[in-house]
């Protein structure tokens, strides 16, 4: 099975906003999940700056995926959901 | 309870100071009086009781990000653009720096130990027996805790077996080391100023952002704005914040127009050195301890709390100082700027009447995101002048006791070190104890008020682990960790 991708936004308005937070991300996901998720930074992709149409800062895309205004619990449940638990 | 590190009230907070940064830099001050309406418009979701109430905690909050207190308003309906054209001969509240919108505090209840309905006034009752002043009695079919007696240990709520008894924090009250924290007749804030050591923990801690401060980022803008020559002094927490290499902060740093960028980590280093030689002496004197003086907190608590314990504190100055001279040595026609983790370095700063401005690791933070630098982007610089891992490790717990310890002169007995990681209630009385009895049990007491060092300061960006993992990444390999 394919693993599961997360990326953390680490420019600077979602680092600002909380990704700073969510920095040790992979450190903290249970252990048996560890396998099977990958956890990386991204750059900037530009959608605190269009928050009309994509939210607000901080983001984090999960397979693809954006999450607006993530943190800990959101990105985890979308794992959760990737990894069909 | 542990704080989160950051919640809905902190990126309220770095979003107005975004705003406010953007305006005052390109001179749109007319702009600022929409913020509040920009950021709660019209039919979308608000936070408080409804739209108006979230507006004019905005205007609030615009105020206070201008370095204004809400306490100094005299016209309720004087625009914020007024207010931002004023900052050219008003300087920003530094001391007091803490403001309160009243309006906002949600009055909570005093701290306390409550019995719920959920109690069955049971046969074994744990919580009489488990009490140690006595203050539990079960009276008609239900637990009742006499107020006078209840000295809030928490003891009977962590036994009861139907997690009947809470305890009811007050977050303010509850952070505050120094009980500077009060209530109006109607239950709301008030901070004793006499008390208060301008740690920033219960702005940090209330759940409606009700403690404020005035910030002094915008007098920095406008400052660069108006074409003058501006220093940056950065504190080396701050280089624990951003997992990037120091050089691409200190390029950002230039790109917002500072002239240029002191480490303060070299500040760090002479005070270290100053320090030891300061020890030895003491020492030879008999001394039977001496305390650091670099955290400006605790500066403040000796001041305000344990005045006996001044015989035994460092005389030599902070980082920031040795590290302002420097600048304003090379730069007399310079404003220099700290810029740090740290809220009571304004108080230190208003007190010496240097530097000029202090800014937290927060306004940088926030003047980044409103002109959308990416510090992934930008070429290293270079900054002035540079210090030691020595120096840099003053932000963190046991860093400054290292420091000192490794640039001991010649012949001087290793000094042993006692950290108070994180001030509080008891370890006050502690150092009440050592004044008094004149005795303490290490040479070297190094004091951060803050719990894990400058690092966990109440305007930190990342986690104190994460800031200190990337500081300490930095060490060469023949770094001596003399203190663990």
């Amino acid at each position: 099975m394919d693993k599961v991708v997360v990326e953390i936004c680490m420019g600077t308005t979602c680092y600002i906003m909380g990704s700073a937070q969510l920095a040790g991300l992979a450190d903290r996901l249970p252990e048996e999940w560890k396998d099977r998720v990958t956890v990386k930074g991204m750059r900037c992709v530009g959608a605190c700056q269009q928050t009309d149409r994509y939210g607000r800062a901080p983001f984090v895309r999960v397979n693809g995926e954006l999450i607006s205004e993530a943190d800990e619990g959101k990105v985890i449940a979308s794992i959760r959901k990737c990894l069909d638990l | 309870m542990a704080i989160p590190m950051i919640s809905e009230a902190d990126r309220l907070r770095r979003e107005v100071l975004a705003y406010v940064i953007k305006e005052i830099q390109d001179g749109e001050y007319e702009n600022i009086d929409r913020i509040p309406v920009k950021m709660r418009p019209k039919g979308e979701p608000y936070s408080r009781c409804c739209i108006y109430k979230d507006r004019a905690a905005l205007r609030y909050r615009c105020m206070s990000a201008m370095g204004y207190r809400v306490e100094d308003e005299v016209d309720e309906i004087k625009p914020l653009a007024q207010y931002a054209k004023e900052i050219d001969t008003t300087p920003p509240a530094a001391n007091p720096f803490l403001t309160i919108f009243p309006d906002a505090c949600s009055a909570c209840m005093q701290s306390q130990i409550m019995v719920t309905n959920m109690c069955r006034g049971c046969l074994a009752r744990p919580c009489t027996n488990i009490c140690p002043r006595k203050a539990i009695q079960v009276r008609n079919g239900r637990a009742r805790i006499s107020t006078e007696l209840c000295i809030n240990c928490g003891k009977c709520a962590e036994v009861c077996r139907y997690h009947a008894i809470i305890q009811v924090p007050l977050a303010c009250a509850d952070a505050c080391p120094v009980g500077a924290i009060g209530k109006t007749e109607d239950g709301r804030v008030t901070v004793d100023q006499e008390k208060c050591i301008r740690c920033g923990k219960c702005i940090k801690a209330c759940p409606f952002a009700a403690i404020m401060q005035a910030n002094q980022v915008a007098h920095v803008v406008r400052a660069i704005a108006q074409g003058k020559k501006v220093i940056a002094l950065v504190a080396p927490a701050i280089l624990g914040y951003f997992p990037t290499e120091p050089g691409k902060l200190y390029a950002a740093l230039r790109k917002m127009g500072f002239a240029d960028v002191y480490e303060v980590a070299l500040a760090g280093d002479e005070v270290a050195i100053d320090e030891a030689k300061e020890w030895a002496e003491r020492k030879a004197e008999g001394a039977p301890f001496m305390t650091t003086s670099c955290c400006p907190a605790w500066m403040e608590t000796v001041k305000r709390h344990i005045p006996e314990i001044m015989p035994y504190v460092s005389h030599t100055p902070s980082p920031m100082v040795y590290s302002d001279r420097r600048a304003k040595k090379d730069h007399p026609d310079a404003i220099t700027v700290f810029i740090g983790p740290c809220m009571a370095k304004r108080a230190e700063a208003h007190r010496l009447q240097s530097p000029d401005y202090v800014i937290t690791a927060e306004e940088v933070g926030a003047w980044l995101m409103a002109n959308n630098i990416q510090l992934d982007d930008l070429e290293p610089e270079q900054p002035a002048c540079v210090g030691t891992q020595y120096g840099a490790e003053f932000a963190i717990s046991g860093g400054v006791a290292n420091a000192v310890a490794h640039y001991l002169p010649e012949g001087v007995a290793m000094p042993t070190v006692f950290k108070i990681n994180g001030l509080n209630k008891k370890n006050i009385a502690l150092l009440r104890v050592f004044a008094k009895t004149k005795k303490a049990p290490a040479d070297i007491i190094e004091i951060m008020v803050c719990p894990g060092g400058c690092v966990a300061g109440p305007a930190a960006i990342n986690t104190p682990e994460d800031a200190t993992k990337i500081i300490q990444d930095r060490r060469p390999d023949d770094f001596n960790a003399l203190v663990k």
